[in-house]
């Protein structure tokens, strides 16, 4: 029999090349860390805790040993990792799965290991092989069964030592009913030994599955479903949209996204069109729900049993429907390639399972090529369903090393000329004659040298939004520096997928009034400034009557009143803080107490020479929202913040020195025929002189406006004194 | 895919020098600028508090070039696949450099971050040294110190791949009688490798958790720093290699950029390797 089983197990390793699954000894932190990840199933409970308990204890141990310098400190380690090592054996012995061998004379006691039941189609098998005198081994083997060729498996077990063996073999890719598996033992230096193991994976369970609105309508959602029992395995539903051909292989190109949102909504999930019915492994599961910022995430438990049904059907909620107060979301940086009446049917339900509105399908393209086409542009290429909306729009011209990324919304045609590639304001003009509207990515990073090009664009009034939140981030820090120096610029956010994370994780909010949503009522209130942007809270901000983006005229110094509310999700916003920011400074702000999702601000303030005034929240695990502007203009005067003119017009002239400084290397670059090759550079050098001229223009703007500072002063003063 | 004859040894290493220049040009945004975002790692920080035990994980995803770079290491044979055998030897190898890759300060105060458990990678369905992206995960722990209070401030210095541009992510749980909020990621978005560590700060809001299981200061507050300086510009002897080089790893990955510029200023010749498409 072993002469048999030891010929069989070496022909199979032979001749039907399989991969020998990696096989390793390991410490005691090694075997429990594995074991507490991955295979905790195999315990109850009340040893899962103490295996989670041992892994932290004998890794600390082992780090305690790693830096101690002192003898006794060392034998204080060593005695804990002993320890922590004595007691790992006395709960593996416990495990009631555990399969104890006997290898003596090169035979295997018993000779066939009978039956491991699986949890489903991945699970683990743990051993004790007694090897004879010796030592305590921890090895380890991982194989996936879909990895072996031919129609017999061998699982090759490496590092069998003498002593006490420890074997935890971790199986994936295990199929349904039973499987005859051959574990061959490499010990002793001889030939391998091989076990006969039969496998029998769980019976599987069925899985229904019913995501409805309030209405009590199916509808799409984003869904999170993950295995507990095999290990926090993520389950892909059976009817998942897969749109991932249309990112074009760039960036996460996957229909798996993640959620780059502070707290426990952060993570993967799936888009789920409507119901789905699945067959699953039975043990323990966990969902989560989510419909994008306005409804009320669902999460669940629910425990599968093996050739039994568990019909689930979870209603998600809105905790707030600002399509009644007039506004509606918006992504304004999403990539995506519809050309196929599917390609866009897929993304609209991507774009409805996160509720998003309005989102502007940008064609990327730098200097070299584009990605993410679209069929067309226009009205005529609009995607309609019901209140949702895809609009093609741009993100190009796009340089990263020099002058920024742009971003184009409500276009007629693409605007593309690499041969004026760095002319943005062209770009920014032919925008706007087709009616769209034009603004810049990544300001809230800032990245790719934004800040070059704003300086350059915004005081020639080329600019209608800039990306402030993003990535989770929301980031003043330009934002803010423009609206001091007097120029008007609105919030906006997108989210950038597929580098960021998925649609509408980071969102603008334009405010359509009270008529009929459309697409051109939404642009029109991105074009008016009514906007906030957002990855959780809601706000409302007013100055008397005026909404962001508005103007309020005074001709003379007069109370305003000033209301604003910041609200978020009851249960993961609080506390939330509000904050009204005047001239880059917080002029007041109210945190509501825990438990209370709601803030308010109701205050006057005088109109003083004018200002920009905005509000903006913080909420519970670094949410944040922030409004563009309501400007406070006096008459003869600008908005700005006078004392800072100096300052940040300095700091602009700075970012008009760079382009110079980039311009004059890339032609001492060409002139020594050194960027031949680099089309981006190159064309900076041929180009360079059409956007010193547009330098020029910014600094002349910047020295007119050092020239109104001083003659405001007078003004100012007079404006300033008390009658 | 690549499709090559068998070739000796040296071939091996020369074409494995040759890919790499080339991979390390194109990363060289300067150089290639439209491939920014594909050079990015991105670190996604998932940092978890409870009574007990501070759970820091983190996600690096690496883009389509990073990956290609880390491809290549993974693939020993050159044979333009990763085995899970080659996966497993870069997985111990990972364990084995990322040492004290991140720092942990509350209200300053330095804690020992302590492996929880191994690094795994995750391939992403794709075993070939082609441009596609994969993941890295890697978890560690510290004991709750005593003095984690509402309003104890709580700084991880993230010094994995620092020469490679960035976008990084902070996400903080408090569980059991613990809340927190994040303070600021520094930088958010790098796009240019900043070559030093990435700092993200976190604020405790809440700490209402039992106070007996929480480990007291001395044990496991490893240096305090000194008056008036940010602990995290004291590095320790094991901390110093890191912040000035990067840490190990990213040694190592300079050490074959260089080594494989060096090899192609010697034998580059025209590889083909397109701009767009990576592919030979």
């Amino acid at each position: 029999m072993r002469t048999t089983l030891t010929i069989l197990s070496g022909l199979l390793c032979a001749s039907l090349g399989a991969s020998p699954a990696p096989a390793e000894a390991v410490n005691a932190a090694g075997l429990a860390g594995l074991l507490s990840r991955e295979h905790a199933h195999l315990f109850d409970p009340a040893g899962r805790q103490v295996l989670n308990d041992l892994n932290r204890g004998l890794r600390e141990a082992e780090e305690q040993l790693r830096k101690a310098t002192a003898e006794g400190d060392k034998k204080a380690a060593r005695d804990r990792l002993e320890k922590g090592k004595a007691d790992l054996i006395a709960l593996l012995g416990k495990c009631p799965s555990l399969m104890r061998v006997t290898l003596a004379e090169g035979r295997l006691t018993p000779p066939q290991a009978g039956f491991v039941t699986l949890p489903g189609d991945r699970g683990a098998v743990l051993i004790c092989l007694d090897n004879g005198p010796g030592s305590i081994q921890f090895v380890t083997a991982q194989q996936d069964l879909t990895e072996i060729r031919g129609e017999r498996a061998v699982v090759a077990v490496r590092g069998i030592g003498p002593g006490s063996n420890w074997i935890l073999i971790s199986l994936t890719g295990v199929p349904a009913l039973r499987t005859t598996l051959a574990l061959a033992f490499e010990a002793n230096q001889g030939q391998p030994v091989s076990w006969p193991i039969d496998l029998i994976s769980q019976d599987k369970a069925r899985l229904k599955i019913r995501i409805l609105d309030e209405d009590g309508k199916p509808t799409p959602a984003m869904v999170r479903l993950t295995w507990a029992t095999g290990g926090d395995v993520d389950v892909r539903p059976s009817n998942a949209v897969d749109f991932s051909a249309q990112f074009d292989s760039q960036g996460a190109a996957t229909s798996h996204r993640i959620m780059n949102i502070p707290g426990g909504l952060w993570g993967y999930y799936w888009v789920v069109p409507g119901p789905f019915d699945m067959v699953v492994p039975a043990g323990e599961w966990r969902i989560m729900v989510r419909r994008g910022a306005e409804h009320v995430p669902v999460q669940d438990s629910f425990t599968t049993t093996s050739n039994q049904t568990m019909e689930k059907t979870y209603t998600v909620k809105r905790w707030v429907d600002m399509r009644k107060l007039g506004w509606y979301s918006g992504d304004d940086h999403v990539h995506n390639r519809i050309l196929s009446d599917d390609d866009a049917r897929r993304l609209m339900t991507y774009v409805k399972a996160e509720d998003i509105h309005l989102a502007n399908i940008v064609k990327m393209g730098d200097i070299y090529r584009t990605w993410f086409e679209q069929r067309g542009f226009g009205k005529e290429y609009r995607v309609i369903d019901g209140d949702y909306i895809l609009s093609p729009g741009q993100e190009c011209p796009r340089t990263h090393q020099q002058i920024g990324h742009t971003i184009s919304m409500n276009i007629t045609s693409m605007v593309r000329d690499t041969d004026k590639y760095y002319s943005y304001d062209w770009v920014a003009d032919t925008v706007h004659q087709q009616g769209g509207l034009w603004g810049y990515a990544h300001v809230c990073g800032p990245a790719f040298h934004v800040h070059r090009d704003m300086s350059v664009s915004i005081p020639q009034s080329k600019v209608d939004f800039v990306e402030l939140l993003q990535f989770a981030h929301l980031g003043t820090d330009l934002f803010y520096d423009f609206l001091d120096l007097g120029f008007k610029v609105t919030a906006s956010a997108g989210s950038d997928v597929p580098w960021g994370g998925t649609v509408g994780e980071v969102r603008v909010y334009s405010c359509v009034g009270d008529g009929e949503f459309n697409a051109d009522r939404w642009f029109e209130g991105m074009k008016k400034g009514r906007t906030f942007v957002t990855n959780g809270p809601m706000i409302e901000f007013q100055v008397d009557e005026a909404l962001p983006g508005d103007e309020v005229r005074v001709s003379g110094n007069r109370k305003l009143r000033v209301r604003a509310r910041a609200w978020g999700d009851p249960a993961r916003m609080t506390p939330i803080k509000l904050e009204i920011v005047r001239h880059s400074e917080v002029i007041r702000a109210q945190t509501g107490g825990n438990g209370q999702a709601e803030v308010k601000l109701d205050f006057e303030l005088d109109a003083g020479c004018g200002f920009w005034i905005a509000a903006r929240v913080s909420a519970a695990e670094g949410l944040s929202a922030h409004t563009t502007p309501v400007y406070v203009v006096r008459e003869g005067l600008r908005f700005w913040r006078p004392e800072a003119v100096s300052r940040l017009t300095d700091k602009t002239n700075g970012w008009l020195d760079e382009i110079d400084k980039i311009v004059a290397e890339a032609k001492a670059a060409n002139r020594a025929g050194k960027v031949e090759t680099d089309r981006a550079v190159k064309q900076l050098a041929v180009q360079g002189d059409d956007l010193l001229k547009r330098v020029a223009a910014a600094r002349k703007v910047y020295a007119e406006l050092k020239d109104v500072a001083e003659k405001e002063k007078e003004t100012r003063a007079r404006a300033e004194t008390p009658k | 895919m690549f499709h090559r004859p068998a070739h000796s040894d040296a071939e091996t290493v020369c074409r494995t020098i040759v890919l790499s220049a080339a991979a390390a040009l194109l990363i060289d945004s300067r150089l290639i600028a439209h491939t920014v975002l594909m050079d990015c790692v991105q670190h996604r920080v998932a940092l978890a508090v409870d009574p007990v035990n501070i759970d820091v994980d983190v996600e690096l995803i690496f883009g389509e070039w990073q990956s290609l770079l880390q491809r290549r290491q993974m693939d020993r044979n050159g044979d333009d696949t990763v085995t899970s055998e080659e996966q497993a030897a870069y997985e111990r190898y990972l364990a084995g450099t990322l040492i004290e890759p991140l720092s942990l300060l509350i209200d300053g105060r330095r804690l020992d971050l302590i492996p929880l458990y191994e690094p795994s990678v995750d391939l992403g369905g794709s075993n070939r040294t082609s441009l596609s992206g994969h993941q890295v995960r890697l978890s560690y722990f510290a004991r709750t110190p005593s003095w984690l209070a509402a309003g104890s401030r709580i700084t991880l210095s993230d010094r994995l791949w620092t020469r490679q541009p960035a976008l990084s992510f902070l996400n903080v749980t408090g569980r059991d009688g613990f809340r927190l909020a994040v303070e600021s990621t520094d930088p958010v978005l790098s796009p240019w490798a900043t070559g030093g560590p990435r700092l993200m700060q976190a604020r405790c809001t809440l700490a209402g958790g039992p106070v007996a299981p929480r480990v007291a200061a001395a044990a496991v507050a490893s240096r305090a720093p000194a008056a008036g300086l940010e602990p995290h510009l004291l590095p320790t002897s094991s901390h110093r290699g890191a912040e000035t080089g990067g840490g190990r790893p990213v040694g190592a990955v300079l050490l074959v950029i260089i080594m494989a510029a060096l090899g192609a200023v010697v034998i580059l010749r025209p590889t083909g390797l397109s701009r767009h498409g990576g592919q030979h």
